[in-house]
């Protein structure tokens, strides 16, 4: 109580320290005064704002600068050359030039010409965007990329979607080389290789279903920038570190008008696999539970993590993957034209010949042969499909094909698709289309039994061009299937759905709505011959002008008999002023399902509400068969739980910025349940912030820490107390962390003392972690980890530092590690940034990664990526 | 409408020591005549001309003003948002018209704005923009200035920060203002003189009048009343809205 009562009388001295008052006047080098002079005030810590002030009549500007700030001052006039110096508020006064003279500017402007393009083009049903509009140097890949593109939503799996929609693949200058593992095109393309991104909303892989109206599915292609068409473009990674862990990446393309090259490795043992498949993911069970103070089941090796705990070497998974993936045009006259599309990778592979002869009648014929577990979702299948289309005029498409899967599995079976008939009946009446489509298709299974499915759709299509500013279109869709959909493991699904929707789309919005149902009969796996019952029903409206999306969706699955679930989802977004809300609920119950509520709340940036409650029952591995009632066919969602475990999470945020005084807290209360834990966690965090000031209070790891921190430029103090001298222009700082835990726990940071002279930063920090902890079936320990370091950096611009920081630390029980990091950082010009990053760390085994990195970004054609790292020896570029 | 072309000012060119800091600054605008009340959106040419430490900024419609009913009555011509600004006097001149239809002066503060610099950046083009926020006379308005040009005007009766205002628009989208191009030339003009009737007064004079107007508005069921919604109600909307 002492303590807190210390740092709140603390913080109100602090906040009576006032704004102190800069006054200068501008002339030229004759001594007249300059009018209308601009005067900005970068300051150096980011988290600061911008200040600035006009100079008047007699040259004057005047401002209030924060005391303890320190900033870059630009002064421009268009007829004057700009000047720049720097600016520092001290205790005892301003540290900055008494005089500024602006030099005659002896450079004329010259016109140029200059074209604003827009981010976003809508035409019809394809959305494009261009890839410089959002661009910069967080933007390495084309992932990166496009989760800066409004609408687009990017999976921890890489899966895209777009306003809700599943894109089903994307494509390299309208040829897709990579199916639906689009990830590997998506995770390794430099961002800076892109030149636009086209969505395409009705995108076929079928031009004459396209032709005829037939409604597709979300694609994205990709357009290559026109200065590096034809030529290799790709990148190389070699990593390594700790405890022999090692990653090595790299991809190459080339495209060209008939050819296209994608190439691609990934060697690992780090657990990252490219595709990010949930196999990839290992738990470790109390492997430093003492330590930490923490149940064991936290330290979970993630994938991709270059340094992870210090684990036994059964724990590193080793997860190599390449591929390659060509395309080959061969084009004859107007009409004709053959492509072959090959790829392979470590399980899987694909051949794609398709040939295009547009004589009459018009007809697009296919043969595709492939291993691609990701297509079909059954691992180790191969198929062989042939497909024709014949174009009847223009109010009917006539397709026909067969298709034979082989899977290599316990269950040998192949599956015969016999001529999948898709007749449509178009009567083009001013856009409007009426188009119904029938077909069956059959599974043969060897060892067992022959199933068949039928399905029939029906769907209407009207596109109104309406008033001039606005195009609309309607869609409705009919969904009849019947048959058994899955066959797996003796387990099959027979079922009916029926689905409608609508979908209105506007320049700028869309507005969806489905609803629809199925039953299905399960065989005896699940205990008997079950019922399953699916309802679904969404609705989602999308903004891409000014980035709202809304989205409901309710999906319920009931097996009448024995378990129930019911699924609902909605989001809101509103931006820029972000409104945000977001709720889904899981429900279960019959033994194997989870239940999981998470609803998140957040307005206008200061409330922000999250609560989750899940729920794992007793393992089991199973799936729940949903036998879906649109798209093509049935989704096995596999489950695995793992030990019963409940948790609840409520989160209380809020965040208000009231005159210069800011006030944030927020409330955290955890509970979770295991077979050996109950740690209920209790996490309040309020801070208050005022004048550089703020006071918080925090949990860590169940602990319980209070802290007074106070922005003293150039170290980010956080303290009980805290001494400034001010020495040549330097000062140094004292600072004292004090915490006691709610487990009996220490935290305690004894000193950091920083001092700086002029623009070079030196400083020292010495910490001691004393750790006393005693979990319920654990003894007590008491673990004291001392650390120290020591850091000199030079900034000689805003814009360019260069550190050096050596640290030494407890790295484990009975281990010290030392590193070593040195980092420069130069923007050069506006476009160009270098940077140059050296880590070396040492522990007692003398084994540790030393690594190099350097890249310059621009956004004009192209990012230069390079990272050496000395262990490996490798160069990315 | 979006391949905007736009003259500007690069460098290395050896010439006199004292540059020409006589401009013409177009600005395409969209602004929404329904504002507060509905859409419906018109286009206007801009000029925002500078010279000698003074500017003049106007704008002319592209499109007649279409009423949406009888009763929807427009007091300013398709010609109109006349701004004058002298930075030596730091004084602003206005034009505006009364419900007579006349138009007159009026001396209004100097860009008193508050504006706040935001770090958000982009390119429009070639030129650097820097995003900032201020509220001013009811509204929220966004403006994208460039540092580049240190000129300390902007559209209508905005300005103030440290360069050339390229894009202005209210959070509502009601007004959206966007650069089309800047050109070194600029034709005189006067600023009008003795202008000592001020906004403060004309905002207390526009109170009288409105309330005088709802009250006889009240008690005429003929419909004959200004931008009415009902017949014994009169609504009055004004771009810049008068404080309670």
């Amino acid at each position: 109580m002492k303590v807190f009562l210390g740092f709140l009388i603390f913080v109100l001295l602090g906040s009576t320290v006032a704004a102190q008052p800069f006054v200068r006047k501008v002339t030229g080098t004759d001594g007249k005064p300059v009018l209308s002079a601009t005067v900005i005030f970068k300051p150096l810590k980011a988290a600061e704002v911008q200040i600035f002030a006009i100079t008047d009549a007699e040259g004057q500007f005047r401002v209030q600068l924060k005391p303890m700030s320190r900033y870059q001052v630009v002064v421009r006039h268009l007829s004057f050359e700009t000047d720049t110096f720097f600016v520092e508020s001290l205790p005892g006064g301003i540290s900055a030039p008494e005089r500024i003279r602006l030099k005659p500017r002896h450079q004329q402007l010259q016109e140029v010409t200059v074209v604003r393009k827009p981010p976003v083009v809508i035409r019809q049903d394809t959305v494009t965007y261009r890839a410089d509009a959002y661009a910069g140097p967080d933007t390495r890949k084309v992932e990166d990329l496009l989760a800066k593109m409004q609408g687009f939503s990017i999976g921890s799996d890489g899966q895209i979607t777009y306003n809700g929609q599943m894109v089903e693949r994307v494509m390299i200058e309208g040829d897709d080389l990579t199916g639906r593992s689009y990830q590997l095109l998506t995770r390794n393309l430099n961002a800076g290789y892109i030149d636009k991104v086209e969505v395409l909303l009705n995108d076929h892989e079928n031009r004459i279903l396209k032709e005829q109206g037939s409604p597709g599915k979300v694609g994205v292609n990709l357009t290559v920038r026109k200065n590096l068409l034809g030529k290799w473009n790709g990148g190389v990674d070699l990593l390594a570190s700790i405890n022999k862990r090692y990653e090595a990446d790299g991809h190459g393309i080339l495209v060209k008008k008939k050819l296209k090259v994608f190439s691609f490795f990934n060697l690992n043992n780090i657990a990252n696999n490219p595709l990010d498949e949930a196999e990839a993911y290992e738990e470790i069970e109390n492997t430093s539970a003492s330590q930490s103070g923490v149940s064991g089941r936290d330290m979970v090796l993630q994938s991709g993590e270059l340094f992870p705990p210090d684990l036994p070497e059964k724990y590193v998974r080793n997860n190599n993957d390449a591929g390659l993936a060509a395309m080959l045009t061969w084009k004859s006259g107007k009409h004709t034209s053959a492509r072959l599309v090959a790829g392979a990778q470590k399980r899987s592979w694909m051949a794609n010949l398709s040939s295009n002869i547009k004589t009459f009648p018009d007809s697009l014929q296919a043969w595709q042969v492939s291993n691609d577990i990701l297509q079909e979702q059954v691992p180790q299948t191969a198929f062989l499909r042939w497909t024709a289309n014949t174009d009847k005029g223009k109010k009917a498409v006539v397709q026909y094909g067969i298709q034979m899967t082989f899977l290599r599995q316990n269950n040998r079976y192949i599956n015969l698709t016999g001529i999948d008939i898709s007749d449509s009946l178009l009567e083009q009446l001013k856009n409007v289309g009426l188009q119904a489509r029938a077909g069956w298709r059959a599974t043969m299974k060897v060892n067992k039994n022959v199933v068949s499915v039928t399905h029939a759709e029906l769907w209407y299509q009207g596109i109104d061009q309406g008033l001039s500013n606005f195009s609309s279109r309607y869609a409705g869709y009919f969904n009849l299937k019947s048959g058994n959909y899955l066959q797996i493991q003796d387990f099959s699904v027979r079922g009916w759905g029926l689905s409608l929707g609508q979908n209105w789309v506007k320049k700028y919005s869309s507005w969806t709505m489905k609803i629809g149902g199925s039953i299905a009969y399960t065989n005896e796996e699940l205990g008997g011959r079950a019922r399953i019952m699916n309802i679904q029903a969404d609705t989602a409206y999308h903004s891409a002008q000014i980035m709202q999306v809304k989205l409901a969706d309710l999906f319920t699955s009931i097996r009448l008999d024995k378990w129930k679930k019911m699924s609902i989802a909605a989001e809101l977004r509103a931006g820029p002023r972000l409104l945000e809300w977001k709720g889904a609920r899981n429900t279960a119950t019959g033994g194997n399902l989870m239940t999981e509520w998470v609803y998140k709340f957040s307005l206008l940036q200061t409330l922000r509400l999250t609560w989750q409650y899940s729920r794992d029952l007793p393992e089991r591995s199973g799936f729940i068969p949903d036998p879906l009632i649109s798209g093509n066919g049935a989704i096995l969602r596999s489950i695995s739980l793992s030990k019963p475990e409940q948790q609840h999470l409520l989160q209380l945020g809020f965040f208000s910025n009231l005159l210069k005084h800011q006030l944030s807290w927020s409330l955290r209360w955890q509970l979770r349940t295991g077979q050996t834990l109950y740690i209920p966690d209790l996490f309040v965090t309020p801070a208050y912030s005022v004048n550089g000031w703020q006071l918080a209070s925090g949990n860590w790891s169940s602990m319980v820490m209070g802290t007074v921190e106070k922005y003293v430029h150039p170290i980010r103090g956080k303290l009980g107390l805290s001494i400034v001298g001010n020495a040549l222009n330097g000062m140094i700082v004292l600072n004292q962390e004090f915490a006691i835990t709610r487990n009996r726990s220490v935290f305690a940071e004894v000193w950091w003392a920083g001092l700086i002279v002029k623009k070079i930063r030196l400083e020292t920090r010495f910490k001691v972690t004393g750790n006393l902890t005693q979990l319920d079936q654990q003894p007590a320990q008491t673990l004291w980890f001392p650390g120290w370091s020591q850091k000199a950096s030079w900034q000689w611009s805003e814009q360019g530092f260069i550190s050096c920081l050596w640290r030494a630390s407890p790295f484990g029980s009975g281990k010290y590690a030392h590193g070593m990091d040195a980092y420069l950082h130069q923007k050069i010009g506006k476009r160009w940034t270098l940077r140059l990053q050296a880590h070396n760390l040492l522990n007692q085994q003398r084994l540790m990664t030393r690594q190099i990195s350097a890249y310059q970004s621009g956004s004009s054609s192209y990012v230069l990526v390079g990272r050496y790292v000395l262990l490996g020896g490798s160069l990315q570029l | 409408m979006y391949h905007i072309i736009l003259y500007w000012i690069g460098l290395l060119t050896v010439a006199p020591s004292q540059t020409n800091n006589n401009l013409t600054v177009a600005y395409s605008v969209k602004f929404n005549d329904e504002f507060d009340r509905g859409r419906k959106e018109r286009l206007y040419q801009a000029s925002l001309e500078i010279s000698e430490g003074r500017s003049k900024y106007y704008m002319v419609a592209k499109e007649s003003f279409q009423p949406t009913d009888e009763h929807d009555l427009r007091f300013t011509p398709d010609s109109s948002h006349l701004v004058f600004t002298s930075q030596n006097e730091s004084i602003l001149i206005a034009q505006e018209y009364g419900f007579n239809g006349k138009a007159f002066f009026v001396s209004d503060s100097l860009y008193p704005m508050v504006w706040e610099i935001l770090p958000d950046e982009k390119k429009i083009d070639s030129l650097v923009c820097l995003k900032a926020r201020c509220h001013f006379r009811g509204r929220e308005y966004i403006a994208w200035f460039v540092p580049d040009i240190p000129i300390p005007y902007g559209p209508w009766k905005m300005g103030g920060l440290p360069g050339l205002i390229v894009d202005l628009q209210d959070v509502d989208e009601n007004l959206v203002i966007q650069l089309q191009s800047i050109q070194f030339k600029s034709s005189a003009f006067v600023l009008p003189s003795k202008v000592k009737y001020t906004m403060d007064k004309h905002i207390e004079e526009l109170k009288k009048v409105t309330q005088r107007l709802q009250q006889s508005a009240s008690v005429d069921q003929s419909g004959n009343c200004l931008s009415c919604k009902g017949s014994s109600k009169a609504s009055f909307y004004f771009w810049e809205k008068l404080p309670q």
